[in-house]
């Protein structure tokens, strides 16, 4: 990705000010190349550059396109359009190269900046201020039927969601389902973001995470009322044997910090707590306490459910990957991730699905994440 | 092939406000953490730079007041 610090700058009136600029290399379409540092203004319809910019690329001014532009003050300056191509240096593979109209005004004394027609609208501009710069990055999907398609997963999703939430079912069973589908959501959310970024392989765990998740969802909703209460209930579980650990690992600093945080009584409250939920995760006539709340490995849950390719082709070599694997399969095409991802969180949504009324269109899109999405 | 040259593009920020008070109105080419030419205009900048350093080696950059503080250059609209 290309990204650029902020000019600091002093000025009487403000104070210190931060001015957003990149480094760039424009074109000509004769091939003459210059690089520049350019401001970048978002406000700016169009890019613009000082009359003798078009000298400086070798462009036959007279074959620009001729236009007036106007700044806030109303003030004309008369201009002449070019077609340039900018590149955004980058050290890794995201180098962005644009073609963007340029007006190069009949003056010199304009400030040279780089605005939104062909620039700032063609690629996503990340305005850091923690860091101080700013970062150009590809648009995070290309084609505009995958941008629908997104806007209406997003939709549709929500809706679902929403109208389960609105019905009247057991408040553990709502509790269980809302839990899953925050979590969901919030995977969902870091695979978007990874993407936006064009971050590809930071997808695999979570990826993974969605796929259990939907699993686990699909099992619960199967017999909601009493599947809702063991996952609720594995809570009780999982916080007693991370206690336990504190006690194993005395000497470790993270340990103590953890035992100071709370008191005895709060320490058998918990104890208190597993007793009360133990019997009903443990089987076997060893009583061997299961590893998580759906009793069974993830291969077999997945088996049960029919997903047992799913989690052969994809979650297995995520789960190594995830582990320090030396494989590596990592989906670098941000569509595909999508629709991985879509797939999964649908299963969650048919499963929501046969709970209540679905309209139409739900019902063939939900078909439609399952099927050809897959 | 054009390298593009990230030190002077830093070199370039972090000099903003010395640049402004030395070179305001000018434009400038800056080659290795150094400003190598100093022009009127971008043509004439370069021709200086090219004489100091391979041609499109170096960064040129018009040296203006923000946009925002020249009070009316903010937005440009086409017509």
């Amino acid at each position: 990705m290309a990204s650029f610090k902020w000019q600091r700058i002093e000025n009487p009136t403000f104070g210190t000010i931060f001015l957003p600029v990149a480094h760039v290399q424009i074109v000509s379409p004769t091939r003459v190349s210059r690089q520049l540092l350019l401001a970048v203004d978002t406000g700016a319809v169009v890019s613009l550059l000082a009359r003798s910019a078009a000298e400086l690329l070798k462009l036959d001014w007279e074959s620009g396109r001729e236009v007036s532009l106007t700044s806030v003050g109303r003030a004309k300056t008369k201009a002449r359009v070019f077609e340039l191509e900018v590149r955004f240096p980058a050290r890794d593979a995201w180098a962005v190269v644009l073609r963007a109209p340029f007006a190069i005004a009949a003056r010199e004394d304009v400030p040279n900046f780089l605005g939104r027609l062909g620039v700032l609208d063609t690629c996503q501009l990340l305005a850091d201020a923690t860091m101080a710069e700013t970062t150009f990055l590809p648009r995070w999907l290309d084609d505009p039927a995958e941008v629908a398609i997104w806007r209406r997963f997003t939709h549709m999703s929500e809706d679902i969601v929403e109208r389960w939430k609105s019905r009247q079912r057991p408040s553990h069973v709502k509790e269980a389902v809302g839990s899953l589908l925050n979590r969901a959501g919030q995977l969902m959310a870091g695979i978007v973001g990874a993407v936006q970024l064009h971050r590809q392989p930071a997808v695999n765990p979570l990826l993974r995470s969605l796929f259990e998740l939907s699993l686990q969802f699909e099992y619960l909703m199967r017999d909601s009322d009493a599947r809702a209460t063991r996952f609720l209930q594995f809570r009780k579980v999982t916080r007693y044997r991370w206690m336990q650990k504190w006690k194993q690992h005395p000497e470790s600093p993270i340990s103590a910090r953890l035992v100071r945080a709370g008191n005895e009584r709060d320490h058998a409250r918990v104890e208190q707590e597993f007793r009360q939920v133990e019997s009903m995760f443990t089987s076997g006539r060893k009583s061997r306490m299961h590893d998580n709340w759906y009793g069974k490995k993830i291969r077999d849950l997945a088996t049960e459910l029919g997903r047992q390719a799913e989690y052969d082709l994809w979650y297995a070599v995520w789960s190594a990957w995830a582990h320090g694997d030396p494989f590596v399969v990592t989906v670098h095409d941000a569509r595909h991730i999508l629709r991985i991802s879509y797939h999964w969180y649908g299963r969650m949504l048919s499963a929501l699905g046969g709970d209540m009324v679905l309209t139409n269109e739900q019902h063939e899109w939900l078909k439609l994440l399952d099927g050809e999405f897959a | 092939m054009t390298t593009m040259n990230e030190a002077d593009f830093n070199w370039l920020v972090e000099h903003a406000d010395e640049n402004r008070k030395r070179y305001l109105g000018k434009w400038i080419a800056v080659y290795r953490g150094e400003v190598i030419a100093v022009g009127d205009t971008a043509p004439e900048a370069d021709r200086k730079a090219m004489e100091k350093a391979p041609e499109g080696q170096y960064v040129l950059q018009v040296v203006t007041e923000p946009v925002d503080i020249m009070n009316g250059e903010l937005q440009m609209a086409a017509d």
